[in-house]
């Protein structure tokens, strides 16, 4: 009689933790966002401030699908944001329509660029796709200066107040909506990467043999993952653009390419919460250098300091500060385990 | 396209050739795409002028250290976050491709940072102007020109009998059975990586007597060189200046008939049609048997 | 020629996997040569052979990443073509990895999963929607109740470990569940015993009778002519490419063959 005729009674249960992780990590961030409302419930900078943290919060989390799980790194993702806000800006003034159209449009036009993207590279080695997208960025960023007629040049373009069956969205609504939303993709990926989809996703980063092996087409699956990681960013841009009513191409310019890179490597592998741990960490970085030093020279060092700690964390930690705590973990547990041997 | 234009090709195709070449070099031993390669040249030439303009440093002075300064930066990239990126990682692909995008970004800020974020003028090596026909061209021209096939004729002789540059490809190709032959595959690395900065460096600051320079520029400089290296392929060490010419033809009657956007889209697209249809570029690396 | 001797465990039992007359040469030197074995089910086979035997060379064949010159390879009762990995998937044929192929960042039971999707997400049509529903239900109790019992039987506990904090032998163990998880008819596993402690190699026994248990047909690939010897029903002995030895493993080590190809070697 084999063993498994016993079954699973002789399995210890699962620690708490491990079982609910993550309904406690999506209650936990749930409490966050509220705390975040609490904030933007001031002057009107505070909202702008609560929506620039979704929007660089959603940045990340598109990159989390195809870059954190699956190894695919797209730089195209200034791209993204400024279609989803561009979208919403042209829909608005062009067509009379519902800036919220720029929502699902958006999401579709960038998906669609993100999968020619990767179709054409897909049999090519990753620094195709870098190379591809990166390329992408820059014409994009050339189309949005250039096309005056189009996007309005540099001096941008309006987005209409959002109207939803007639009733015009107000900026705080829209505020609370962003964080709902940066909380529902939150969750939707926490548990899509405890799924079969997103085990078969998170093992072709590094064996994409053993997904052949299932019968499944490790290219394609990079692809989904991809597009999936577009639509979301392209979000992003929408809301901020639905918020400041007005957008101009300097905000999706390529130091964008760098923090969405950086974030979600800043917050660590193993959960998108991380990611936007990653996004709040900048923004307030942003900020508070903003504010507290209110000087051009130290602005612009931004990303000349991300940069520097996105090497460090490349050399020193490379699951991310949050992942730092997981590797001290893991060593104290191996040394219980030691001494249990 | 009027004969002035045609100067203006050799001048971006020499520099984009160089630049080209960096990539190939860094190709074939390392197996990366030293995306760096325009932040280098940047580097380089925006410190040369630096000198020259805001501390009156000599140009020839000014001009070397700038070179060396891109060697240097070149060499400490590859021995203090390549190398162990990759040997930690065992030779992944994507912190390589991350950390290479993150130095690019550092060195553009920190250029900018550095030297102000006004463009310079660049440096000339040749004052002179010479009547060609209906053309100009500048002494600087001719330097660039010579300077170039000075370059590509040096390295192919490396290639072909120095024992570093015949090893190179061993180590590109097959790190670990290099390593298992004994080949000093970390030297030989970083010794195309010094290179690689090299050219950048000359290729800068050349460059940069045309039109200027400023801290922006790397990752333009840095995408005609990737894409010069992608139409090229990697088949001979000349390919990378072919590809280069052609580029160089593209972008310049590009701009002329519509403008400097539309650069952009051709760059763009030209790359695009290159990765789905022909990714190892005109000249394929023949199998050796 | 092959040197056939009787006592296969099951005579009457199909045969899994069946190599006929392989020759496979690689620039000018044949790495194997006329070769021919059969696994049936419910049988262990150990293909044993000093560097360079063509034990290697035979095993790429079969797992579809070489093509033979000549020869035929049935697996499953289907006659293998087309590209490698669809060739091995649809025959029914699993096999591991000297060095295990695992996400060393992910734990044992998600490493295991992947095994039970097979062609659950052959288009990209099905890929989004296999996302949308993995974020809508992203547990999976059936197959959780399969890997359990697996796992039970091959001796692996604690199915949240990360797989990098296993040692080798559990890792091979981890390999060989997500490899069964596939129902493969037959199963290759290649150098199982390699660099492992004693341990490993206790867990590894116990796996081989429950891989057997399962009516699939094994084929083992070792140096270890020792504890290959004491595990199988029958063993084959390859040496420069051709089959020299194929009989039950204690006929085999007492055979002039065997002293043949390792005499002077001691067997690691």
């Amino acid at each position: 009689m084999s063993k498994s005729d016993e079954l699973v009674s002789i399995q210890p249960p699962q620690p708490l933790w491990t079982r609910h992780r993550w309904s406690i990590e999506a209650a936990l961030a749930g409490l966050a966002g509220l705390l975040l409302l609490l904030y933007g419930s001031g002057a009107g900078s505070r909202q702008d401030t609560v929506v620039l943290i979704c929007t660089y919060a959603l940045l990340a989390l598109g990159m989390y699908v195809p870059y954190i799980m699956s190894g695919s790194l797209s730089l195209a993702y200034n791209a993204y944001l400024g279609l989803g806000a561009y979208a919403c800006g042209m829909l608005s003034t062009k067509l009379g329509w519902s800036s919220l159209w720029g929502v699902p449009i958006g999401m579709v036009l960038s998906a669609i660029i993100a999968v020619i993207l990767a179709v054409a590279t897909r049999k090519l080695s990753g620094f195709y796709l870098a190379g591809v997208t990166l390329l992408f960025a820059v014409a994009f960023q050339s189309f949005l200066l250039d096309q005056v007629d189009i996007t309005g040049g540099p001096i941008g373009m309006q987005i209409v107040r959002p109207t939803i069956f007639g009733y015009s969205i107000s900026r705080v609504q829209i505020m609370v909506a962003s964080v709902i939303v940066v909380w529902a993709v939150g969750i939707f990926l926490a548990r899509m990467r405890t799924s079969i989809f997103g085990v078969v996703v998170r093992i072709r980063k590094d064996n994409p043999q053993v997904v052949e092996a299932s019968g499944i087409s490790a290219p394609a699956i990079s692809v989904v993952a991809l597009a999936l990681g577009a639509a979301i960013g392209s979000m992003g841009g929408s809301l901020y653009g639905m918020m400041h009513g007005v957008i101009q191409p300097e905000t999706f310019g390529l130091h964008i390419i760098f923090l969405a890179i950086f974030m979600p490597l800043l917050g660590g592998q193993r959960s998108p919460w991380g990611a936007v741990i990653g996004a709040v960490i900048v923004v307030v970085f942003l900020f508070e250098l903003n504010t507290l030093f209110d000087l051009d020279m130290l602005k612009n060092a931004g990303t000349l300091l991300f940069a520097v700690a996105i090497l460090l964390v490349l050399r020193l930690a490379p699951d991310g500060l949050l992942g730092l705590g997981d590797v001290v973990r893991r060593k104290l547990l191996m040394r219980k385990q030691k001494d249990v041997r | 396209m009027p004969v002035q234009l045609w100067v203006s090709v050799v001048e971006l195709g020499c520099f984009s050739g160089l630049l080209a070449l960096g990539y190939f070099l860094v190709l074939r031993g390392a197996d990366l795409f030293m995306f760096t390669m325009g932040p280098l040249a940047m580097f380089a030439a925006l410190f040369g002028s630096y000198q020259v303009t805001k501390s009156g440093w000599p140009m020839p002075i000014a001009v070397l250290v700038g070179i060396a300064l891109a060697v240097t930066i070149s060499g400490l990239t590859e021995v203090l976050i390549v190398r162990p990126i990759h040997k930690r990682t065992g030779g992944e692909e994507n912190p390589s491709i991350v950390a290479v995008v993150a130095i690019l970004f550092l060195l553009e800020q920190l250029a900018g940072t550095l030297f102000g974020r006004t463009p310079l003028p660049g440096q000339p090596f040749w004052d002179k102007q010479f009547r060609w026909g209906e053309a100009v061209v500048s002494g600087q021209t001719i330097v660039t020109v010579i300077v170039t096939l000075v370059c590509f004729v040096a390295i192919m002789f490396w290639l072909r009998y120095s024992a570093s540059g015949r090893m190179l490809r061993a180590v590109g190709d097959n790190e670990n059975a290099a390593r298992t032959l004994g080949l000093p595959v970390d030297r030989i690395r970083l010794i195309a990586f010094c290179l690689a900065g090299l050219l950048a460096g000359l290729a800068g600051t050349m460059f940069a007597a045309k039109a200027g320079v400023t801290f922006t520029n790397g990752m333009q400089w840095s995408l005609v060189g990737f894409l010069a290296v992608i139409v090229g392929g990697l088949g001979s060490v000349w390919a990378p200046l072919l590809g280069a010419v052609l580029v160089a033809t593209l972008q310049t009657f590009t701009i002329f008939q519509f403008g400097n956007a539309a650069r952009d889209y051709v760059t763009f697209a030209v790359a695009f049609l290159f990765f789905a249809l022909r990714p190892k570029g005109i000249f394929q690396t023949k199998v050796r048997i | 020629m092959n040197t056939m001797t009787h006592g296969r465990a099951t005579d009457t039992e199909p045969a899994l996997l069946i190599c006929r007359n392989v020759n496979k040469s690689y620039g000018g030197v044949k790495a194997v040569q006329n070769a021919s074995l059969e696994v049936r089910a419910g049988e262990i086979v150990g293909l044993v052979g000093p560097n360079g035997a063509g034990k290697t060379t035979l095993v790429d064949v079969i797992t579809g990443q070489q093509t033979a010159d000549s020869g035929d390879i049935v697996i499953g009762g289907v006659a293998l073509s087309g590209p490698p990995s669809k060739r091995a998937r649809l025959a029914g044929f699993a096999r591991t990895f000297q060095h295990p192929q695992l996400a060393l960042d992910m734990t044992v039971r998600e490493n295991i999963l992947i095994g039970a999707v097979s062609s659950r997400l052959s288009t990209s049509r099905s890929m989004v929607r296999a996302a949308f529903a993995g974020a809508l239900s992203p547990s999976t109790p059936e197959i959780d109740i399969e890997i359990e019992a697996l796992t039970a039987d091959l001796g692996i506990d604690r199915l949240e470990r990360l797989v990098a904090d296993l040692t080798l032998g559990e890792q091979r163990l981890v390999e060989v569940a997500r490899e069964l998880l596939r129902k493969p008819a037959a199963l290759l596993l290649d150098e199982p015993f390699a660099g492992g402690d004693l341990r490993g190699v206790a867990g590894m026994t116990n796996a081989l009778t429950q891989i057997v248990e399962r009516g699939c047909g094994l084929l083992v690939v070792d140096h270890n002519v020792d504890i290959v010897a004491a595990l199988v029903h029958r063993m084959v002995l390859m040496d420069q490419g051709r089959v020299v030895f194929d009989g039950p493993p204690a006929d085999a080590l007492a055979s002039q063959e065997m002293r043949a190809v390792y005499f002077g070697a001691s067997s690691e």
